[in-house]
């Protein structure tokens, strides 16, 4: 399998070397948390499915507000495998969301945000926004009263931010209300846009991995730690997880395929029980705390410009965490850490289960 | 009499058809095609064993050599002798 022509062909007109050394240098320290190390790989596997369902789901979807879910129907229904495809997308979108929040909160724990790596977290934190933008452009795209009231919700709820709230409205609908503009708006979000942001991003993601090497722990900085070649043996590894990965969801996309809700209706109310989908029930249950009106303002826009802040906090971490900076265990971090981690199960768990 | 039974059969399709097109079947529903889905799930699962099984081996063996390696390299250091 080594095709020894073809390789002789471009090994005489492109030098390899560098790439080679590059491929045979790198080396991963081995210690007792290396497992949460194998979440940014698996990731990255599930965004290349996604891609590739994707793209087999884009040839058959109308994005028209008439259309879409008749399409949607008729993926599922008449063509060959179309229900596996669109309950294997589902899946691994839910799943990419699920390992990219524990991603975080590994790197975030583990404190491998600290300096030099405050780009790579500021880049993971982007596309973690991105991911969730995937997840909100994508469930509105069948055109059903679920997904409609969801995207009138949030989209409603960004109208809260103040200064730039009405504009960011407008923008995200292409209009007052949730229209047919809306849906060829996400649409476009959802294959244009994000994609082409993620593979920027995740550009840069990977080359600064590739720049700084791995962090270790800071319980085991100073250790002598054995190192093992990245090529082939952490590889295999991480084939051998993403098999895994591979089976669980196609086995959920096989016994568990999402349902499909009636055709949206504009003008009709949103139906009862409504919720979100679960990596936005924390935002939600949060909203729901808070009362109409408090100290004579609005409630809700109170309650959105806390979450921003709590958000800007969390993304500015390794900036404020000057003791990980100098290599020093910062149990303050930690803990704050904790609260954000606890905060968001647990309000997951309330908004789903109530 | 054909007036009749078109008439019930157009009143028996029409709720039916309106009745798919609310709740679409999310995946085959025949017995026999869901049957086959099982099947080729549980030959999916037993190829992944497998592949896993045999990635597993594969990693086995270049970490063994890894380790002779190592051992040899650590021989071939000079000294003083």
């Amino acid at each position: 399998m080594n095709f020894p022509r073809l390789r002789g062909w471009f090994e005489e007109r492109y030098d390899f070397t560098d790439v080679r050394d590059l491929a045979r240098k790198k080396r991963v320290p081995v210690h007792g948390r290396e497992l949460w190390y194998y979440t940014g790989g698996i990731v990255l596997f599930l965004f290349i499915i996604q891609v590739l369902t994707g793209i087999a789901l884009a040839f058959y979807y109308v994005p028209y507000f008439e259309e879409a879910h008749k399409s949607v129907i008729e993926i599922v229904t008449k063509l060959n495998m179309g229900w596996f495809f669109r309950s294997l997308h589902h899946w691994v979108a839910q799943m990419a969301i699920f390992v990219l929040f524990i991603h975080v909160f590994a790197t975030l724990l583990l404190k491998s945000y600290r300096k030099p790596r405050e780009l790579l977290w500021v880049s993971g934190f982007f596309l973690l926004g991105i991911s969730i933008f995937f997840g909100l452009s994508g469930y509105f795209l069948p055109w059903d009263e679920r997904a409609f009231a969801a995207v009138r919700v949030a989209t409603g709820g960004a109208g809260n931010l103040p200064l730039i709230g009405t504009w960011v409205k407008a923008f995200l609908r292409g209009g007052i209300d949730v229209t047919g503009e809306t849906l060829v708006r996400f649409y476009a979000f959802h294959v244009c846009l994000l994609p082409l942001l993620t593979l920027v991003i995740l550009g840069c993601h990977l080359f600064l991995v590739q720049y700084h090497g791995m962090s270790v722990p800071l319980s085991y900085k100073g250790k002598n730690l054995e190192e093992v070649p990245f090529f082939p043996n952490v590889l295999l590894r991480d084939l051998m997880i993403w098999l895994v990965v591979l089976g669980v969801a196609v086995t959920l996309a096989t016994l568990l395929p999402p349902e499909i809700a009636k055709k949206a209706d504009p003008l009709a109310p949103a139906p009862e029980g409504v919720k979100p989908e679960w990596y936005f029930l924390f935002l939600f249950q949060t909203l729901k705390l808070f009362p109409g009106t408090l100290l004579g303002m609005n409630g809700e826009t109170i309650a959105i410009v806390l979450i921003s802040l709590a958000i800007l906090f969390f993304f500015l971490l390794p900036f404020f965490d000057r003791r990980s900076r100098e290599g020093e265990r910062s149990p303050l971090f930690t803990a704050i850490g904790v609260v954000y981690l606890i905060y968001f199960v647990v309000m997951t768990l309330v908004g789903y289960l109530t | 009499m054909k007036r009749i039974l078109s008439l019930l059969g157009a009143l028996l399709l029409t709720p039916a058809s309106l009745l798919a097109a609310e709740h679409p079947d999310l995946m085959p529903s025949s017995p026999y095609d869901r049957s086959l889905i099982y099947l080729n799930l549980a030959f999916f699962w037993t190829a992944l064993i497998i592949l896993i099984a045999l990635i597993r081996l594969k990693l086995r063996e270049i970490e063994r050599v890894q380790a002779m390696d190592a051992g040899q390299e650590h021989e071939k250091i000079p000294t003083l002798e």
